[in-house]
């Protein structure tokens, strides 16, 4: 789930007609004086951080005067909360209350709609004060094709023993507030508290959204980075990861790293998942061995050869590690050889210079198994590859095994260059190109390429191998990136053909 | 039976051009799934894998019939419109496989299905399979790994994990046990048939006898399980395996269904309550197929809603051992009283089949010829006898013929039919009296007639409401007598006709009761089938009266029994 912060939800309240107090948020004192000194009325500063309670963690502060904001932001900006630094603060009016309520949405999945909850208190506690009055606290299940009619709006707050003009306000105003979590694809949101000020108004206090993450490409407005949940910043690495990701709609790439500060010795593994039960399966083998995972990566749902190889790039960049250890359900559907294509290409390209045990199995397994152990003595460290009847706590054996009597190399030689005297190549889908060395493949008696292209769309063109498509149509995706024209060609060719994958962020421009 | 998917489910790939689409299409083919069509907007009108394309779900209805299920691998982000274009146009099942779905589309997915009565399965799903009967989506890759890893069995799968699912089943299969139908829920925080639902479809699924769940930390699918079973709607035995203990919370393992909400959907709160309803809840992934089977190997113990019979002795089953010496029955072998059907078929006539089947003893043509006399002589004697006014009273009600012709059977008594038996009983004791006391057949017959009118009691086979010379007796006397077949019984009862007529002063001849009950004597017919011959050769006869009564005549009218006339054929001149 992707959390928004306070200024983020207000402004989107704001934009569906609800009130919020006038303000901004800002990432220097001095725009926080200079907010003040617009709203010329004593101001409430406050931290923008994902924690609940903030008054009661001192996050929030009152000013009287604009020197007084600037103070308050100074102090704030830049205060450590949880993993977080505060990186702006929000500058508002303070607001004279009478009364608090509590407003929120929660997508419901044994109801498969959302929820609209609402309180007849609010504030801090919430939680507390639902456990303890629950006739307070009333709930609504909104037909998703309907939406929140006001008259269900008003029942919500008759039921919490609401009447009068107020129970009309609370009318208009909760189905403007589902509008806004309806159109921002809110997973859940919250206005806490929804304040009834002095004169009798209505107005947001504070307000939180989680956007779900697969709808976060629909709302560019909101800038997000990382359409992820975290528990602190992403990290260049997960940053370079989600480019990936982003990218490629052809599977799943998950990456997320889980210790950063780790030595070699350290028994902390790159680790390589398939399928999220799958890839706990492993996890809890390695755990019970005693090893630490450096990362959590998940390449799955039949992903392309090439979405594996930049992953392993990714997971091989983190220095440190001693083991590669990749494993999944051990019977998986979709085609293991693309995985082991990926992951060959790219120990060849990175130089392997740790020990990787690989759990393969599934769907044509023994292929894959071929693939992988075939590559020993492409670079420097053992591989060694697994299927379905071999369990994940064997398979962290073996890892253990090789990373004990594995030592390795100080400098790892680079792969040997590829400088075609005739060069043939076309783009694929992601960035990445294709290039035979015609001066080669002449001499090669194989020609494995055309065989073992999974798309079929390369023909001889006498003793050349040639697109049988066009250059564009490869590169809109009639190209899979199965890479067994440079994998193949390599082991039972003349290494003759070569693609590069770039990964932005992580390959030098 | 198996749940969701069976070879006669008429399914279409939306999204079939693509990647996936055409490998999958493949599969699913290969696999028994009857694949009757691919849509993909624009691309109608060619072929993907031997599966006509259409543009649109309503040509395809349109062009190969009804459809049963959708299988989507179109782009998450026009996953919502292809699926309300599925159920627009009727389809009941969809099968979402891509991920990435937003949720407000699922809900509005889920929304127009409810509407239509509707389900679906996922999104973020690898499909259902059902050992040999089919598959959905992309379970087990190709045919050949998916026939290589599952056989049929008693064990259904549900899973929040596609690759779990394929282990769980093959791990199962490597320990001997077979599985029904396994399904992945899908792998996203809202699905359209959760755990609970599939757990409902195993319960009223005969195949399936036990059912392993892979649950996960997240969602309320395995609390809502457990109320399932507590609520008794769920009543098999179940075992189930709870993944992401180790998860921190906040930590998302890629399952975006794997997040923490409140106190529920944690590892503990799972666990808890499963076990609270009773299921098996494992510790290790491994413990599945040896709990599996454990639970197998007791089951009628826990099948409490599904009456099982009680399981029977060794001792019991010895004795419940019995024997026939009619017909044996083997693969590719019928044999009546040890003679090849098919041998038997056209070289006798039925008849003596008829006979063979009684007596256990193929008889002589001559035989044969004088049981056909039988049967046609007692084929029908016209409207009025009991057994054909029940036959048409039964008819006129609207009975069916089986009903109708049994209440002319049964009808069929000591008075009606009934003295076949008493005949060849008093022949009998006639002959064991001459035979005993050294006596001629009409010295046995005086003796054993004055008896009987000195009883006062009415000698059967003699005499006839209506015929004082039936033409039936004198051409069934006559066959027998030309056949050979005639005998001691045959003698007697003639004798036994002058006594009668002697000592009553009036003549009582035989009727066709004691013809038949002389003859069947004379063939070796035991006394206690005597009647049966009577109520074969009359079935055919009521046959024509209840159809006849069911075709020219009105429903439920008075049916006259004696006030009636011939309107069929007449004699030639």
């Amino acid at each position: 789930m992707t959390r928004l912060h306070e200024y983020q939800g207000k402004a989107i309240l704001k934009q569906f007609g609800i009130p919020v107090p006038r303000g901004a948020a800002v990432a220097s004192p001095e725009e926080a004086r200079a907010i003040a000194v617009d709203i010329r009325v004593p101001v409430v500063v406050k931290a923008q951080a994902w924690v609940t309670g903030r008054a009661g963690k001192n996050l929030v502060y009152f000013a009287d005067n604009p020197d007084d904001a600037a103070q308050a932001a100074q102090e704030l900006l830049g205060r450590l909360v949880g993993n977080f630094r505060v990186e702006k603060v929000m500058v508002e009016e303070r607001v004279a209350i009478a009364r608090e309520f509590y407003l929120g949405l929660i997508v419901d999945d044994s109801a498969r709609a959302p929820i609209i909850i609402f309180s007849s208190v609010g504030g801090t506690g919430i939680e507390d004060i639902a456990r303890e009055f629950p006739e307070k606290v009333a709930r609504y299940t909104v037909d998703i094709r309907a939406g929140l009619p006001e008259f269900a709006a008003r029942d919500l707050a008759r039921q919490v023993g609401i009447e009068g003009k107020l129970l009309t306000q609370l009318g208009s105003f909760m189905p403007k507030f589902y509008a806004a979590a309806r159109a921002y694809d809110a997973r859940s949101a919250e206005i806490n508290p929804l304040a009834l000020t002095a004169d009798g108004n209505l107005i947001a206090l504070d307000a939180r959204f989680t956007v779900d993450d697969y709808a976060v490409a629909r709302h560019p407005d909101l800038g997000i980075e990382i359409a992820r949940e975290f528990d602190r910043p992403p990290t260049e690495l997960e940053k370079i990861a989600w480019q990936v990701e982003k990218h490629d709609y052809r599977g799943t790439f998950y990456f997320i790293q889980m210790e950063t500060d780790f030595h070699k010795g350290d028994r902390v593994v790159g680790f390589h998942g398939a399928g999220g039960g799958g890839s706990m399966m492993n996890m809890d083998a390695l755990f019970a061995r005693g090893f630490k995972i450096a990362d959590f990566v998940d390449t799955s749902g039949n992903p392309p050869a090439s979405k594996v190889y930049r992953a392993a790039r990714i997971i091989l960049s983190q220095q440190g590690i001693d083991g590669y250890y990749a494993g999944g359900s051990g019977v998986a559907s979709q085609e293991q050889f693309h995985t082991a294509r990926g992951l060959v290409k790219a120990f060849m390209d990175e130089g392997l210079n740790v020990p990787a045990v690989i759990r393969v199995g599934g769907n044509a397994e023994e292929q894959a198994i071929t693939i992988l152990e075939r590559a020993n003595g492409a670079f420097p460290a053992p591989v060694e590859a697994y299927g379905r009847d071999d369990s994940p706590d064997k398979c962290v054996e073996r890892l253990e095994s090789l990373v004990e009597s594995y030592v390795p190399l100080e400098h790892v030689p680079p792969r040997e260059p590829f400088e075609p005297a005739e060069p043939y190549s076309f783009e694929t889908v992601t960035g990445g190109t294709v290039t035979y060395d015609y001066a080669r493949c002449r001499d090669c008696t194989t020609k494995i390429c055309v065989e073992t292209c999974v798309p079929k769309i390369l023909s001889l063109d006498g003793d050349v191998p040639v697109l049988n498509i066009s250059r564009d149509e490869a590169r809109r995706g009639g190209c899979i990136e199965c890479l067994a024209c440079e994998v193949e060609c390599h082991f039972l060719g003349n290494r003759g053909g070569r693609i590069t994958l770039p990964i932005q962020g992580l390959d030098q421009p | 039976m198996s749940i969701l998917i069976d070879p006669g489910k008429r399914v279409i790939v939306q999204g079939i051009t693509g990647r996936e689409g055409i490998a999958r299409t493949r599969l699913m083919k290969n696999y028994h799934t009857q694949v009757v069509g691919g849509v993909t907007p624009g691309k109608g009108g060619i072929e993907v894998e031997g599966v006509p394309v259409y543009d649109t779900v309503r040509a395809a209805w349109e062009a190969t019939g009804d459809i049963d299920v959708s299988v989507l691998f179109v782009p998450a982000p026009l996953v919502k419109d292809a699926a309300l274009e599925a159920l627009e146009a009727g389809v009941r099942l969809l099968l979402i496989v891509p991920d990435r779905v937003p949720m407000y589309d699922v809900l509005e997915i889920d929304a127009a299905a409810k509407e239509k009565g509707a389900h679906f399965i996922g999104p973020n799903t690898l499909g259902v399979l059902s050992p040999d009967k089919g598959v959905l989506g992309m379970m087990g890759g190709s045919a050949a790994s998916a026939r290589d890893w599952f056989f049929p069995g008693p064990v259904g799968v549900t899973s929040r994990s596609g690759g779990i699912t394929t282990s769980i089943a093959y791990y199962l299969a490597k320990a001997g046990l077979g599985a029904s139908t396994l399904v992945h829920v899908g792998g996203d925080a809202i699905v359209g048939m959760p755990h609970a639902e599939i757990l409902k479809r195993f319960e009223t699924d005969p195949q399936t006898e036990v059912v392993v769940l892979f649950g996960e930390i997240g969602t309320s699918q395995e609390e809502t399980a457990a109320a399932l079973i507590e609520r008794g709607e769920f009543t098999k035995p179940l075992i189930a395996y709870i993944g992401g203990k180790a998860a921190r919370s906040g930590t998302r393992f890629s399952h975006a269904g794997a997040i923490f909400e409140g106190g529920r959907g944690t590892h503990e709160s799972k666990v808890a309550r499963l076990r609270e309803a009773g299921a098996h809840v494992v510790e290790s992934f491994a413990d599945i197929p040896r709990i599996t089977a454990e639970v197998l190997k007791s089951r009628p113990v826990y099948t409490v809603a599904k009456p099982v019979p009680k399981p029977v002795s060794q001792d019991e089953v010895d004795n419940l051992h019995w024997t026939t010496a009619i017909t044996k029955i083997a693969p590719n072998e019928i044999r009546l009283r040890g003679h090849r059907i098919d041998e038997l078929m056209g070289q006798v006539s039925f008849s003596q089949a008829i006979y063979l089947a009684l007596t256990g003893k193929l008889p002589s043509e001559p035989v044969g010829r004088l049981l056909d006399a039988i049967f046609v002589s007692s084929i029908d004697h016209g409207a009025s006898p009991p057994s054909a006014l029940a036959a048409r009273t039964s008819a006129s009600t609207g009975a069916p013929f089986n009903a109708a012709i049994a209440a002319g059977l049964l009808s069929i008594n000591k008075h009606h039919g009934g003295a076949v038996e008493d005949c060849m009983r008093l022949i009998q004791a006639a002959l064991n009296m001459a035979k005993s006391d050294n006596l001629s057949p009409s010295e046995a017959a005086d003796r054993l007639v004055a008896s009987y009118h000195e009883q006062k009691k009415r000698l059967p086979g003699f005499g006839h409401r209506l015929h004082t010379h039936d033409p039936r007796t004198t051409r069934l006397l006559d066959i027998a007598a030309e056949s050979g077949t005639a005998g001691e019984a045959v003698t007697m009862v003639q004798a036994l006709a002058v006594s009668i007529a002697r000592q009553m002063g009036r003549a009582f001849p035989v009727n066709v009761d004691g013809a038949m009950a002389a003859v069947l004597l004379d063939i070796g017919i035991p006394l206690e089938l005597g009647n049966t011959f009577f109520l074969i050769a009359r079935v055919p006869g009521l046959v024509a009266h209840v159809y006849e009564e069911a075709t020219r005549e009105r429903p439920m009218r008075r049916i006259h029994p004696t006030d009636h006339d011939y309107d069929g054929p007449l004699p030639e001149g």
